[in-house]
């Protein structure tokens, strides 16, 4: 149901000046209860990288406000996986969008052409001194080494708490595909954390 | 993360693969979502396969581990720029009084 009866989504044509600034204290008590959890959820999602995570959460904040002053969120619900659910479909656009421009060329034969490396800079690499800073826990750092199509999934359901469909519909793939995602992703985070399980002497026996 | 959920939640056991076919159904049991005979099936293989028991103890540590990111509890610190702040603030004016309005 919609908030009002205005024009197209996100205007505020016919709404008046006290109600329009109720909905907007409303939005931003609501935005600043979550942003420290989006961020971080951003951060993981941007491998660390802090400048993109904010962008990240800029984009999903006007995103989530439009949304909200059109009656796209029912109050009541989970603010967080709403929140989460517009984050992560931004990052999984903004990735394919990207990935689109980027595979034209074939960065390899690029690269033998000039001297100049057009990879990543070491510092933008997961695992560098920015990554390390961002990111403070083993756990944290694992998640973000994760690809994107995993690192999405992995934020949704196991972090967000949000079921298959929903984050099936998020993603824009079959629920099988989330289900595979899931086992790899999980599969490369164990294999990601015994070390450091090792290392603090929590591994438990082989199995039996 | 405190010292205690770290000692419950990283103690994850060496790398195990469950056998190849039940792969899907190991994860969607370790994590709640089997249902009805493919759960029941699932649960009696793994009573007697130790590969898969293992392999369904492990996920379920990588996905206890995992939540508690997501969790109340999750350090609070993390907080947008000022700039940034303020870009949102802008956006936000410009959603309420679109092109023409202002």
């Amino acid at each position: 149901m919609r908030r009002d009866q205005a024009g197209p989504p996100g205007t505020t044509t016919r709404r008046d000046e006290s109600s329009q600034a109720r909905l907007r204290a409303a939005f931003e008590r609501l935005f600043d209860a979550q942003q420290g959890a989006l961020l971080r959820a951003a951060r993981r999602l941007c491998g660390g990288n802090d400048d993109e995570a904010q962008d990240l959460v800029q984009d999903a904040a006007i995103k989530a406000y439009a949304a909200y002053l059109d009656g796209r969120f029912e109050e009541g619900t989970n603010a967080r996986a709403w929140m989460l659910r517009i984050l992560t479909n931004g990052f999984i656009n903004g990735y394919h969008r990207k990935k689109r421009w980027e595979d034209p060329a074939d960065i390899d034969d690029l690269e033998a052409e000039g001297a100049v490396s057009l990879r990543a800079a070491p510092a933008d690499q997961p695992g560098s001194a920015l990554f390390e800073s961002t990111l403070d826990e083993p756990v944290e750092r694992a998640v973000a080494a994760l690809s994107p199509d995993l690192r999405a999934c992995i934020e949704l359901v196991d972090i967000g708490d949000m079921d298959y469909a929903e984050t099936a519909a998020t993603l824009d793939v079959p629920i099988g595909t989330v289900r595979s995602r899931l086992f790899r992703a999980r599969q490369q985070l164990h294999r990601a954390l015994t070390p450091y399980a090792e290392q603090r002497g929590l591994l438990q026996g082989r199995a039996g | 993360m405190s010292a205690s959920a770290n000692e419950s939640g990283l103690a994850v056991e060496q790398d195990v693969r469950p056998c190849k076919h039940m792969e899907g159904m190991v994860n969607s049991l370790a994590d709640g979502t089997l249902h009805g005979p493919a759960r029941w099936y699932t649960e009696l293989h793994a009573m007697h396969c130790t590969q898969c028991r293992a392999a369904v103890r492990n996920l379920r540590t990588v996905i206890a581990t995992v939540k508690e990111l997501g969790g109340e509890d999750a350090r609070p610190t993390a907080k947008m720029s000022d700039e940034r702040r303020a870009d949102i603030v802008r956006a936000m004016d410009e959603v309420d009084a679109p092109e023409g309005k202002a």
